[in-house]
C-alpha cells in the first residue's frame, strides 16, 4: 500500500502540537473513590466530557479537539443515533471493554467515547473513539490489529474494513465502527461516519520516528508494529514473558518482519528499542545476551538454528531475531538508518 | 484435578532457563510439554474427549439443540467411562445438588442457548428440581443460588482474548470475583486463583469448551471479527479446565498457523494455561499427561 512507504506526513520536530488536556488533575479530583455525591458525579460526568472533548478550562492548545458529539449526524440513512454517548477514562475503561481495555492502557490512552446507532429491531452500529493521547500511540494501537491495510475511509488515512470492523487512526484518535452483521446498506454508513469523524480530526498524523528507522528493503508489507509495553514484544514472534528489554512507556520500540527471498525460511525480525539514554540501552543488551546464554556481540545461532545479532547505537538498540544466516543479520543490522534524530524522549 | 501436594513447579531459574531455551528456538507455549517430557506419569493423566459433528450448526451458523445434546451426552459417557449416558451424567450431579451452569454471554460469541439449555437439560434428568438450577454469566457472585451452589458447570467458547491470549475455560470464572481487573496483572497471568476461592473450590464438576466457530485473532476494541472465525463444530468436555484448555489452545494455534501461514503465536500469549499447571496445579497443561479421547469428524481437527 502506498501508506507505507509514504513518510512525508511526518512533520519537523516542534511543529506538531497535539494540543492534549493534561487530564492529571482531572484524574486527582474525579477519581470514582472520591465521588460521594450525586451532584459530584454529575460533575464528573461533565468534566470527562469536557476532557474527552478538549473543552476543560485553562488548558491551552485545546481548541483543535473535536466535538464528535456535535459533529456526528442525530440520523443517518435511516439510521437514529441511540440515547446520550457514554465516555470512558484509564480507571473505568474496563467497565466497557473489560480485558481489551489493558490494550489501549498500554498505549497511554486519555479516554474514550462511544456512540451507537440503531434501527428498528435493534440491530446497531458501535462507534469508538479512543483518545490515545499522542498521534504515536493511536497509530501503534491501530497497528497492533493490522492485517490488511485499506483506503476505506480515505486516501492518506490508514484504515482497516473487513467483516463490518472498520478501524482506523487520525492524529490522537483510534476509532472502531463495528456494524455486524455486515450489510452492503451498514458498511455505507459506517463510510460515512468514518469520514465525518476523520474530518472533525485537524490534527496531523505523525508516524513515529522509530518506524522510519526500520530499513525499507526485504520489510514484510503491514509487518511493523509499534509499542511502549513490554508485552507486545511478542507481537510476530515469542521473545519472552519477561520485561527482559527494560521496555516502558519511555522506550518506544518498533519490530518488523523481513523476507530476503520467496521461501518462508529466508524470513527475520528486526526489533529496535529507543532508550533514553545509551547506559540503559547497553544495559538491556547485556540482560539480553545473558539470559538467553548468548556470549558476545557477534551473530549467535539458536537451538533452532536461526541467528541472533545485536547492535548498539547511542540510545537504539537493533536486534534481529530469526535470521536464516549470520549475514542477513548483519546486513539488516547495516541498514537501520536514525533518520529524524528526536531531541527528547518522546517526540 | 491434579493434587495439590504434586509438585513439578520449576524454580525461578529453571523457569527462565528453560524458557529462553525454548523462546528462541521456537513458541515456549506451544513446546511447553518439552519442558517435562521426562516427567511424564500416566497416574495423573487427565482425561479430555475432543467430539465434533458438521451438524451442530444449521445453516444460519446456529446450533441444533438435539445435535449439542446428542454430543454432551456421548462426551459425558465416554469421559466418565459409564455405558449409558443418563448413569454418566448422574456419576456428575447428584439430585440433591444446587447446580450452576457458568455461562459466558459475550455478545458475539456467547456459549449459545442451545448448549446451555442442554446442560439444563441433562441437570434436570439427574432429579435437580428446576428451581435450584441457575445459568448465569455476570452477576454469579451476588446470586442467592450461585451462592449457595453445591455444584458448577463451567461452560464457554474459546477465543483469543487482547490480554490473556485466549478466553478460556479457567478465565471463566473471573466473574466469581468482585474486582476481574485485580487478575490483569502480567496478562493474566494468575487467573488460576480464582479457582482457589471458596465461591467456586471443589465445586466444578463439568468444563465444556465450547468449539462450534473458536476465534482465532482479535481486531478491534470489541476484539470482534467474523472474518477470525472458523466452523470448527467441536466440544471440549472434560473435568479438569486446565486439561480442556490445553487442547482449545492447540486447536487455535494450529489454526493460526493455518490462516496466517506461519508460525504466529498468541500476543500476548496465553500463559495463565500453563501457569495453571506449573505454578497454581490446578490441572495438566502437559500434553503428556491429557488423555485425549476423540469422538465424531476427525477431518482437520488440527491436534
Amino acid at each position: 500500500m502506498a501508506f507505507f512507504l509514504d513518510f512525508t506526513i511526518i512533520q519537523p520536530e516542534g511543529k506538531y502540537n497535539p494540543g492534549f488536556p493534561d487530564t492529571r488533575e482531572l484524574t486527582f479530583f474525579f477519581r470514582p473513590a472520591t465521588i460521594t455525591s450525586v451532584g459530584i458525579s454529575g460533575l464528573w460526568i461533565l468534566s470527562v466530557w469536557a476532557t474527552i472533548m478538549g473543552i476543560s478550562a485553562g488548558t491551552p492548545g485545546q481548541d483543535r479537539r473535536p466535538d464528535f458529539t456535535a459533529q456526528l449526524p442525530e440520523k443517518i440513512n435511516g439510521w437514529q443515533r441511540a440515547g446520550e454517548a457514554e465516555f470512558y477514562r484509564p480507571d473505568n475503561l474496563y467497565e466497557y471493554i473489560n480485558g481489551g481495555a489493558e490494550l489501549f492502557l498500554s498505549y497511554g490512552f486519555q479516554g474514550a467515547a462511544a456512540y451507537e446507532y440503531r434501527q428498528e429491531g435493534g440491530i446497531e452500529i458501535k462507534v469508538d473513539i479512543f483518545d490515545m493521547g499522542d498521534p504515536h500511540d493511536a497509530f501503534g494501537v491501530f497497528w497492533h490489529g493490522c492485517e490488511d491495510l485499506d483506503a476505506f475511509v480515505d486516501p492518506g488515512i490508514q484504515s482497516q474494513y473487513s467483516g463490518g470492523l472498520l478501524t482506523f487512526w487520525k492524529g490522537s484518535y483510534y476509532v472502531s465502527i463495528l456494524a455486524y452483521p455486515e450489510t452492503p446498506e451498514k458498511r455505507t454508513v459506517v463510510r460515512e461516519l468514518a469520514r465525518t469523524i476523520a474530518g472533525a480530526i485537524v490534527q496531523d498524523s505523525p508516524i513515529p520516528p522509530i518506524i522510519q528507522w526500520l530499513p525499507r528493503r526485504h520489510l514484510v508489507m503491514n509487518s511493523y508494529r509499534y509499542f511502549t509495553h513490554h508485552v507486545w514484544l511478542n507481537s510476530q514472534y515469542f521473545i519472552s514473558g519477561e520485561n527482559i528489554l527494560g521496555i516502558d512507556r519511555k522506550t518506544p520500540a518498533a519490530l518488523a518482519r523481513y523476507r530476503f527471498s520467496d521461501d518462508p525460511g529466508s524470513a527475520a525480525l528486526l526489533l529496535l528499542v529507543y532508550y533514553p539514554d545509551a547506559g540503559r540501552a547497553e544495559s538491556a543488551r547485556r540482560d539480553f545476551l545473558e539470559k538467553f546464554d548468548l556470549v558476545s556481540n557477534e551473530p549467535a545461532q539458536t537451538r533452532d538454528h536461526r541467528w541472533v545479532a545485536s547492535r548498539i547505537r547511542g540510545r537504539l538498540l537493533a536486534m534481529v531475531l530469526q535470521a536464516p544466516d549470520p549475514a542477513s543479520a548483519t546486513v539488516l543490522l547495516d541498514r537501520v538508518r536514525i533518520k529524524n534524530y528526536p531531541k527528547k524522549e518522546r517526540p | 484435578m491434579k493434587s495439590k501436594k504434586t509438585d513439578r513447579r520449576l524454580t525461578r531459574r529453571q523457569f527462565l532457563t528453560r524458557s529462553s531455551q525454548v523462546a528462541l528456538g521456537g513458541t515456549l507455549l506451544v513446546h511447553h510439554s518439552r519442558l517435562w517430557a521426562g516427567d511424564s506419569s500416566p497416574d495423573r493423566a487427565s482425561t479430555v474427549v475432543l467430539i465434533r459433528d458438521p451438524g451442530v450448526l444449521d445453516s444460519s451458523g446456529q446450533p441444533v439443540y438435539q445435535v449439542v445434546l446428542s454430543m454432551l451426552d456421548q462426551a459425558v459417557t465416554a469421559l466418565t467411562g459409564e455405558k449409558q449416558a443418563v448413569t454418566a451424567w448422574k456419576s456428575l450431579i447428584k439430585a440433591d445438588d444446587v447446580v450452576g451452569i457458568k455461562t459466558n454471554v459475550w455478545r458475539y460469541l456467547d456459549t449459545t442457548r442451545q448448549v446451555e439449555q442442554a446442560l439444563r437439560q441433562r441437570v434436570l434428568d439427574c432429579g435437580v428440581s428446576e428451581k435450584e438450577i441457575g445459568i448465569r454469566d455476570r452477576g454469579v457472585l451476588r446470586d442467592p443460588l450461585f451462592q449457595r451452589a453445591t455444584a458448577l458447570i463451567n461452560a464457554r467458547p474459546m477465543r483469543t482474548h487482547h490480554w490473556s491470549g485466549v478466553g478460556s475455560l479457567i478465565k471463566n470464572y473471573i466473574m466469581f470475583v468482585p474486582a476481574p481487573y485485580q487478575y490483569h496483572p502480567d496478562s493474566c497471568a494468575d487467573l488460576a486463583t480464582i479457582w482457589q476461592k471458596p465461591e467456586v473450590e471443589g465445586k466444578t464438576r463439568l468444563n465444556v469448551l465450547v468449539m462450534f466457530t473458536p476465534q482465532i485473532h482479535n481486531v478491534g476494541p470489541h476484539g470482534f471479527n467474523p472474518k477470525y472465525l472458523f466452523r470448527y463444530c467441536g466440544l471440549i468436555v472434560g473435568k479438569d479446565p486446565v486439561a480442556c484448555d490445553t487442547v482449545g489452545l492447540k486447536i487455535i494455534e494450529a489454526r493460526r498457523r493455518i490462516y496466517f501461514g506461519e508460525d504466529r503465536p498468541l500476543n500476548p500469549p496465553a500463559k495463565h494455561i500453563a501457569l495453571a499447571d506449573t505454578r497454581h496445579h490446578l490441572g495438566n497443561s502437559d500434553w503428556n499427561r491429557i488423555r485425549l479421547i476423540r469422538l465424531g469428524e476427525r477431518r482437520d481437527s488440527l491436534v
